[in-house]
């Protein structure tokens, strides 16, 4: 094996590289919104704030209830729960929240959730593909949790994106 | 890699600004149709510059030709103006043109890091060409040019320089020598002398060494000399040899050095000694003395502007500003936080003040570095109508007025295209086609374009006037409706017929010419000012000219707003926006045929918006007797805002709105961007001219 790298040429080395990588795990970070169990890549995580006042943003969709100021710079929120098309929380009292401030290639986002569960590394190949039938919005994948404590869907931050 | 690029940035720059230096020096010569000795002397040592900086970075072909006009001026700068007749002088100009378009050509293809033009030779033949008929008008002048083959001719050798003696041995009032040789093949030989000269004299008084040959600065034929017999420099003092040794060791290509002591000459040879001997130092022959004073002031001019001035990265600019403006906010956060409520802290207040001054200070000094003149932008017009009254044959000046006004880095990089846009657009429209029809209406046979800058405190206002045709509203109106943008039910008014023209697709010439013409011109002017937050607005009387005014906000970055409240938002409005405020009764709204509300102020109606409902926020005041109106211009749309209350005006640091909030068309909507209030929270600012369209628009 050695040896085969060592007198392997760039191309093969390629070829050799993503077997490693397969059985490379990935930090995700779990968070709850209606129930369910999200997942967003732990890399693109910035920031978990709290609290923080959210300024209303008019003639924006519903999901994106305004913009905050995180110590100078301007960012946008998206609440996952109403873009998931799912309902407000709650016995929401006003004025707390939690939110989890990604930056996806550069274009820093902020996501609305109910709460943040916990930190877990999950081996790439366990994330499958979902059930092609069941085309779900902002979810790319989904895997069952080591501990049994139930299923974690994978947020597609692409879909965050407002190309959609 | 970065210290090569570095030295390519730099080259860049310095050629660049050498070139626009040259182009006004030649754009100013050419008014008056001649060189001034100035102007000479000035365009000789930016060539000379431009030839030297460019072998140092090996660009061939550039030092060629640099070179060769650098010959050209030489002749010019012996003989005077005088050299070149009449019939020759549109061609010289023509040609220090296309040079500066050449240089910028293959200064461009060096940023780009593309290969450089290898084929000169008809550029160069044009300049020979010129060279030659330059010559053959005088033959019998003494002054041959240094770059012919002949030695100078014997007559002339008495004022001009020293002949060159075989091997010169020094000087006895210049006893301690030094004969330097350069790496064989290293090109440029005279020019390195030069600059060794150019270090000496950095130290040592001009009249305490001489150099031999005398000339290598101005005659790139004594290179030959050098390689031959060294270059050869003598001083007075041994200590000043002394330092000049290891100047010489350190400098580039130097093969060999020997230091040697005068020894009065073994066989007298009165010839080599005669010019020297004739002449004490102070008074040396004629030519080298005046060449190398206004080279001494050149070099002075040079480094002027190098110990005063630095190139610094915008990006770091911006970055800066940025700093500064959180500390701005952050300072007020500090000393009005509520955590002070009800405490009397007389040193706290008394150091609150007085950083508050400081960081005043520090904002307005940082806000001054990104101001640059439009000078620079202003200049490059010149050029322009220089061109087109060539192609166009149709004389016209223009005037600048104003160009030190200063304005933020971006609209001056901005405002460049506009601006050039206008100016076409007068020459080719504007000014008449024939002067038979200036000399009929009137008016001087040489069209005037006015471009005029000035600053208002709160916006700059750059005015392009031509006194030409001025706009045929009959022409525009039935042209706007072929292009579909007017209907012909409609009755127009002057303006908005003006309006027209600054309409996407509109272009009243019938032909496309290579200037203006394609319809794109105007609307383009009037989207690139409208994104540097600015307006354009046009008038014109017929058969007098027209006048474009551009308004642009002075700096993009911090502006003067008045806080208002709807609800439970926070909005800025621009206060250059806002005419008056006013508190109204339901009594004075009129409800006009589709249900909108108009308002009569200073006889005049205005609609009213209501902010509340255009952006469908829960709170906020519904009786108009709960909350204020606010009277608001911009450009042609004038309404009146109805928000909750006026909360004060205050200066706010302007920021982008993230690009995702962006992508939602939210600017259409009046919202323009943000601000940071003293307590942390968002102040959306909006945009007074598109909340207008959105509302009607809705």
């Amino acid at each position: 094996m050695n040896d085969e790298i060592l007198f392997a040429t760039e191309d093969q080395l390629a070829d050799l590289a993503p077997a490693e990588e397969a059985i490379d795990s990935q930090k995700f970070l779990i968070f709850l919104c209606d129930g369910l169990r999200l997942g967003v890549v732990a890399e693109w995580v910035v920031e978990i704030l709290t609290n923080l006042p959210i300024t209303y943003l008019p003639m924006m969709p519903d999901y994106i209830p305004g913009i905050i100021n995180m110590r100078g710079q301007i960012i946008p929120i998206v609440d996952v729960r109403l873009r998931l098309g799912k309902m407000h929380m709650e016995d929401e009292n006003q004025g707390s929240n939690l939110i989890i401030v990604l930056n996806i290639e550069g274009t820093q986002l902020g996501i609305l959730v109910d709460a943040v569960d916990q930190m877990i590394d999950i081996p790439k190949e366990n994330i499958l593909p979902m059930p092609a039938h069941s085309q779900q919005l902002l979810v790319s994948g989904m895997c069952s949790l080591p501990d049994d404590s139930g299923t974690m869907m994978v947020l597609d931050c692409d879909q965050l994106m407002p190309h959609d | 890699m970065g210290n090569g690029n570095e030295i390519l940035d730099m080259y860049i720059y310095e050629t660049n600004t050498l070139l626009e230096q040259l182009e006004n020096i030649v754009l100013e010569a050419e008014k008056v149709d001649t060189f001034s000795q100035e102007n000479v002397n000035e365009i000789f040592r930016i060539m000379h510059t431009i030839k030297g900086s460019s072998a140092m970075m090996e660009f061939g072909t550039l030092t060629t030709i640099a070179h060769r006009i650098e010959d050209l001026f030489f002749i010019i700068r012996e003989n005077t103006m005088e050299v070149v007749s009449e019939a020759n002088r549109p061609a010289l100009f023509d040609l220090v043109f296309q040079s500066i378009d050449y240089f910028r050509g293959e200064v461009e293809k060096v940023e780009a890091n593309q290969p450089l033009d290898e084929d000169i030779d008809s550029f160069l033949s044009n300049v020979n060409t010129l060279i030659s008929k330059i010559k053959g008008e005088e033959p019998a002048e003494p002054a041959s040019p240094p770059a012919a083959p002949e030695p100078p001719p014997a007559e002339s050798a008495a004022p001009a320089a020293p002949a060159l003696p075989d091997l010169p041995q020094g000087d006895k009032d210049f006893p301690y020598a030094v004969r330097v040789f350069f790496d064989e093949g290293c090109g440029m030989e005279s020019l390195r002398s030069f600059m060794l000269v150019a270090s000496v004299r950095d130290y040592c008084a001009e009249s305490d060494f001489i150099f031999s040959p005398a000339d290598v600065e101005q005659n790139p034929a004594t290179s030959e000399t050098v390689v031959e017999q060294g270059f050869l420099m003598m001083f007075k003092h041994p200590e000043d040899r002394e330092t000049a040794l290891p100047i010489i060791k350190s400098s580039g290509s130097v093969r060999e050095y020997q230091p040697f002591d005068y020894q009065p000459p073994a066989q007298p040879e009165p010839e080599p000694q005669a010019p020297a001997q004739a002449a004490p130092p102070e008074s040396k022959p004629a030519a080298p003395a005046a060449a190398a004073q206004p080279a001494a002031q050149a070099g002075g001019g040079q480094q002027h502007p190098k110990e005063t001035l630095i190139s610094v990265n915008l990006s770091k600019l911006d970055q800066l500003n940025a700093i500064v403006g959180e500390i701005v906010i952050t300072e007020s956060m500090v000393t009005s936080s509520p955590d002070l409520k009800g405490l009397n802290l007389d040193t706290f207040s008394k150091s609150a003040r007085q950083l508050r001054k400081l960081t005043d200070e520090l904002q307005d000094v940082s806000m001054s570095l990104r101001m640059v003149p439009v000078s620079g932008t202003f200049q490059k017009m010149n050029r322009i109508v220089r061109d087109m009254t060539k192609k166009l044959n149709r004389p016209a000046k223009l005037t600048l007025i104003g160009e030190n006004t200063e304005v933020d880095k971006t609209i001056v990089d901005n405002i460049g295209d506009p601006i050039m846009h206008m100016i076409r657009n007068s020459m080719d429209h504007g000014i008449e086609e024939t002067q038979e029809e200036r000399i009929a209406a009137g008016k001087d046979p040489v069209g005037e374009i006015i471009l005029s800058a000035r600053d208002t405190g709160s916006e700059v206002i750059i005015e392009i006037i031509d006194d030409g045709r001025g706009v045929n509203d009959e022409a525009v109106l039935k042209k706007a409706i072929r292009q579909g943008i007017a209907s012909p039910d409609v009755e127009y008014t002057h303006r908005e017929i003006l309006n027209f023209l600054l309409a996407p697709g509109f272009s009243t010439n019938v032909e496309v010419t290579e200037f203006s013409g394609r319809g794109v011109g105007m609307d383009v002017v009037k989207r690139s000012v409208e994104e540097l937050g600015g307006n354009v607005t046009i008038s014109s009387t017929l058969g007098q000219g027209m006048t474009t005014t551009i308004r642009i906000p002075l700096t993009m970055a911090i502006m003067d707003g008045m806080e208002v409240s709807v609800g439970d938002s926070i909005f800025t409005i621009p206060i250059n926006n806002i005419r008056s405020s006013m508190k109204v009764t339901a009594q004075d709204v009129i409800h006009d045929s589709s249900s909108g509300e108009v308002i009569k102020a200073l006889d005049n109606f205005y609609p009213i918006i209501r902010a509340k409902d255009l952006y469908q926020l829960n709170n906020g005041c519904t009786e108009i007797e709960d909350g204020i109106l606010l009277w608001l211009e911009s450009g042609d749309c004038s309404y009146c805002l109805f928000v909750d209350e006026l909360l004060g005006e205050q200066q706010v640091v302007v920021k982008q709105l993230p690009g995702y909030v962006n992508s939602f068309n939210i600017k259409n909507y009046g919202i323009s961007g943000c601000t940071l209030l003293g307590d942390g929270s968002i102040s959306i600012i909006l945009d007074v001219a598109n909340l207008y369209t959105a509302a009607h628009g809705a």
